[in-house]
């Protein structure tokens, strides 16, 4: 836009302004959308800006003009201003690394920006400045979607208050981000974001950011905010008053507040001096009018805020700012790269390698009906595959066919378990076997069926690019329950007994006196496989120290209390059970696998658990039923039930998506009777790592649900191999909430037959695949 | 990287309501990862070779485990891997973000000086396989300080990773008496002697 045609355009809004004004009607959106236009202009009018081209002129003379007239949102200009003439003597594209601000957001000190993290990105804030004190966990969930999740705490909230509710106010929020525009040669990168959608809506925000960087270390940020980063400077009204906000309930979108009430613009910039050094000043349109309005909690004697950060290593930030010219803040940043193993990748011995078939085990002739030396065959497959963790539960072997029926208990990878036992078959088979059937087991039960040729093994071992040939001459067959009559079975594989002897956290979050409770506990498991399929199992364990039980909650809960009284469960255990079952897991047809669980289930109930998932190892989708039938354990955990039971049970569809997402939605009656359905989405790393959010609506009103309004939260899970860099196959799982109420409650037994059954199937398996000759 | 993992575990143990300590898993990781299977052990005759790993200033020795198709494997007393062609590098295993496989010139080819191509195919931090295509071109040049008769050898390479380079020092019977080889975006560059 020239000059020319800008001041035409700013005259027309003008004289349409003047027309309105005249008519003496209410203002309608309409019209308030005329006038901020006009704001906008004014604004830009203000610092002295016109447009030439794709940037922006500085132009003293029009600064000088009006610097005797007052404007809110003219220190913000100031520094974008300079940030403009700096940028004119280096002008280009670069890469800075984009930080997160003081609410974890990707941004500049308490504004956000409109860069994003690298795909998925996880992330942890803390940052604190006088009474405000922020812990955020981000997700990067798509290469422009994100996600946080935000505790706040204000501190001396009830210092002027006569009702002392709060010596602290505790508050979560939950935000969501989606950048609209890729920064690129002459366009900034543009974001939308919303911030405390369904929380309380204390925080409620609207922005639309812009950034762009200039040279090879400053980056400019504007943005216009609303809600809470509309409440200083503000422009006007443009699309209507906001409506209050009922903080009380919470727990669901308000559509109706977006970008509605005051609108005022921020602005800030970021300088890059060295990787490791960064310096940031911004203009903050966020007015803390309660905090320091209300509460009297702090002075915000300025919206100027100025900072310095230091990242150490690029994962790794921390800074120091001058907060609202009256507070010094801190902040703290860790952020993972899903696609960065902390360690550098997997470590560890190589494979044996493949064998050729002239140097493979001579076994002479008849061994095809020899149990003897099958037997034997056997044994050399497990004395190789020990070192993995590869227990081989049955082989078949005729004159051109292995079978051989493995369970993998260390490797963190499927397709390298797989990989491994291959190279081992090519040491011990004799020379004619062409045709290798794999078998991967779990809890006794066939998960499915991998045909690879051992020609294809022999050519593709050192063959460029040979992963990719492999799979697609690779075939996923089905699988009936039983080995084959010929099969041999190792000596002592069943009955089978385990035990383990470990310290457990266990945690109790977001308690408005304490945010944080935890207990420190000793935990012994045992689990017998007493025949294939048939696992007895428990768990005792003790508290040794905590505070979870000093929790002076209780529950208010409308419906059965059925996870509420988490807190009495806490206070009244010392010495407890559980679970403690009998499982029985099996596969009545080639595509159906079944469980039947029978004991004290989980700590709050027991009973009987029945599941069906019905999955073909070549495609990306199952189906699921489970029904239990449970009763209420009483608090101590040990052996008694209370009065309550209930029927729950949920129809479950799975789908993976190729791009690494995964839907699943679960639809039925929950523990307190309530009918409904919860969806959850995550996204999924071949590593291992899965992120997602979940959500349950049920017939339960919100008013009765109480405080969230539905159930809902997000989870993580890192595996521990990703950590260290050394095969195991613990997984380090996290889900929070909001809040846990009874509303959307189910039940939680283990060995839920998807999670086990889908990590053989092609479309997991291809994605992991990478690692087969590892 | 201590202080990296002591982070992530720091972050787990603080928001999860982990079900088990990860500093004892990590205990438990350790011991179970430290031996390697007798199978994976190369003979004690077995012809040996120094391998310098230089990005990460690491030397050790490697002896010959296999031989098939063209291809050696040789082995560290850990039981990590390098597997030559000839005297080229084509896979890695147990250095962490190894080289899995790659397409490589032969030795005539370099000693013809022709341009060529190379392909590396290695694995990103979520284990998917990504590839790495590289033009080259080879430049020889008599090396007098060393053997009479062998060729010195600079192969420079331009691929979406950028530049890389190595270098052969060539008898002239063929056979490699010296090399310094790009490996992977991992591991970098190893030194074979």
């Amino acid at each position: 836009m020239n000059n020319k045609t800008a001041a035409k355009v700013y005259r027309m809004t003008k004289v349409a302004l003047i027309q309105l004004k005249a008519s003496g009607k209410p203002k309608s959106n309409l019209r308030k959308s005329v006038e901020f236009i006009g704001r906008i202009w004014n604004w830009r009018r203000v610092v002295g800006l016109s447009c030439s081209t794709a940037f922006c002129r500085f132009s003293p003379i029009t600064l000088y003009r009006q610097r005797s007239r007052k404007r809110t949102v003219r220190p913000g200009a100031m520094i974008l201003c300079s940030a403009m003439m700096y940028s004119l003597a280096a002008e280009g594209f670069a890469d800075i690394q984009p930080s997160l601000n003081f609410s974890g957001l990707t941004g500049l000190i308490d504004m956000p920006s409109g860069d994003v993290q690298t795909d998925g990105a996880i992330s942890v804030s803390k940052s604190m400045f006088g009474p405000v004190g922020r812990t955020t966990l981000s997700f990067q969930m798509a290469p422009r979607l994100s996600g946080n999740f935000r505790y706040t705490g204000i501190a001396d909230w009830d210092r002027y208050d006569t009702k002392k509710s709060f010596q602290t106010y505790y508050d979560r929020s939950f935000d969501i981000g989606y950048q609209l525009v890729k920064e690129g040669k002459f366009l900034p990168s543009v974001k939308v974001g919303f911030q405390d959608v369904i929380g309380t809506g204390m925080f409620s925000a609207e922005y639309l950011t812009a950034s762009k960087t200039f040279g090879s270390s400053i980056k400019v940020t504007t943005g216009l905010g609303w809600g809470r980063l509309g409440n200083f400077g503000s422009m006007g009204t443009p699309f209507g008053e906001r409506p209050a906000v009922d903080v009380g309930r919470g727990g669901t979108p308000r559509f109706g507040q977006w970008f509605r009430g005051d609108v005022a613009p921020f602005a800030g910039i970021e300088w890059q001096y060295s990787p490791k050094l960064t310096f940031k000043a911004e203009y903050s349109s966020d007015a803390y009018s309660v905090e320091s309005e209300e509460r009297l909690t702090f002075d915000r004697a300025s919206p100027l805020n100025f900072g310095v950060e230091y990242a150490p290593k690029t994962w790794a930030r921390i800074g120091i700012y001058s907060l609202y010219g009256s507070e010094l803040g801190l902040s703290a940043h860790i952020v993972l790269d899903p696609k960065k193993s902390v360690t550098g990748g997997s470590q560890g011995p190589g494979p044996l390698p493949v064998r050729a078939r002239t140097a493979a085990t001579v076994w002479g002739s008849g061994w095809v009906t020899d149990t003897g030396a099958k037997s034997e065959m056997l044994d050399d497959l497990q004395r190789i595959l020990t070192h993995d963790g590869i227990i081989v539960e049955s082989l078949d072997v005729d004159q051109g066919t292995a079978q051989i029926r493995i369970q993998s208990t260390k490797l963190d990878n499927n397709a390298q378990a797989l990989g491994r036992t291959v190279r081992a078959m090519t040491a011990v088979l004799p020379a004619s076997i062409e045709r290798f059937e794999l078998v991967p087991m779990s809890q006794g039960v066939p998960q499915a069926k991998i045909m690879v040729l051992r020609s294809d093994i022999e050519q593709l071992e050192f063959a460029p690019g040979g992963e990719d040939q492999l799979i697609n001459r690779s075939e996923f067959l089905d699988i009936s329950g039983q080995a084959p009559d010929s099969a041999v079975y190792p000596d002592g594989l069943y009955p089978r007994f385990s035990w383990n002897v470990s310290p457990s956290v266990a945690t109790s979050l977001f308690d408005p006196e304490n945010p944080l409770r935890a207990d420190l506990r000793l935990r012994a498991r045992a689990s017998y496989d007493i025949a294939p399929g048939l696992v007895l199992s428990g768990a005792i364990w003790k508290k040794l120290i905590g505070n979870i039980a000093d929790s002076k909650r209780s529950s208010n809960s409308l419906l059965p209390h059925v996870r509420s009284d988490a807190i009495e469960y806490a206070r009244q255990a010392d010495l407890a059970v559980g679970p403690l079952t009998l499982a029985w897991y099996a596969k009545p047809a080639p595509n159906l696998f079944s469980r039947v669980t029978v004991g004290y289930l989980e700590t709050m109930y027991g009973g009987v658990s029945n599941e069906l998932l019905w999955q073909r190892a070549d495609k990306p989708y199952a189906l699921g039923i489970e029904v239990n039938y449970v009763r209420q354990r009483d608090f101590d955990q040990v052996f008694d039930f209370r009065d309550y039971s209930a029927v729950t049970g949920h129809i479950s569809g799975y789908y993976r998506f190729d791009n690494g997402v995964h839907a699943e939605l679960d639809i039925g009656r929950y523990l307190a009777g309530d009918f409904g359905a919860t969806a959850t989405l995550q996204r999924e790393f071949s590593n291992g790592i899965k992120m997602g959010a979940f959500a349950t609506l049920t017939d339960v009103p919100f008013a009765d649900f109480g405080e969230g309004s539905f159930d809902k939260g997000v989870f993580l899970e890192l595996p521990l191999a990703w950590i260290v860099g050394r095969p195991t196959q613990k997984v380090n799982k996290m889900t929070l909430r909001p809040i846990l109420r009874d509303g959307g409650a189910r039940l939680n037994v283990e060995g839920r037959l998807y999670q086990t059954v889908r990590k053989y199937r092609q479309s997991d398996l291809d994605a992991a695949w990478g690692r087969f000759w590892r | 990287m201590t202080l990296r993992i002591m982070s992530v575990i720091a972050l787990m143990t603080s928001l999860s309501g982990c079900a088990a300590s990860p500093l004892s898993q990590i205990a438990l990781s350790k011991m179970a990862g430290s031996a390697t299977s007798a199978a994976t052990q190369p003979d004690q005759t077995a012809d040996q070779k120094w391998i310098t790993l230089v990005n990460r200033g690491v030397k050790f020795q490697v002896a010959q485990l296999s031989e098939r198709d063209g291809v050696t494997v040789w082995a560290a007393r850990d039981g990590t891997q390098v597997f030559l062609r000839g005297s080229m590098v084509v896979g890695t295993r147990g250095f962490g973000r190894d080289l899995m496989s790659a397409d490589v010139p032969t030795t005539p080819t370099l000693l013809e000086g022709r341009a060529h191509q190379r392909t590396y195919f290695d694995m990103d931090g979520t284990d998917t396989m990504i590839s790495h295509v590289f033009t080259c071109t080879a430049t020889l040049k008599e090396a007098k300080d060393f053997v009479f008769g062998s060729t010195h050898v600079v192969e420079k390479c331009l691929g979406d990773l950028g530049t890389i380079e190595n270098t052969f020092l060539i008898l002239a019977d063929g056979s490699v008496l010296k090399s310094r080889q790009w490996i992977s975006q991992g591991i970098g560059y190893a030194a074979f002697d």
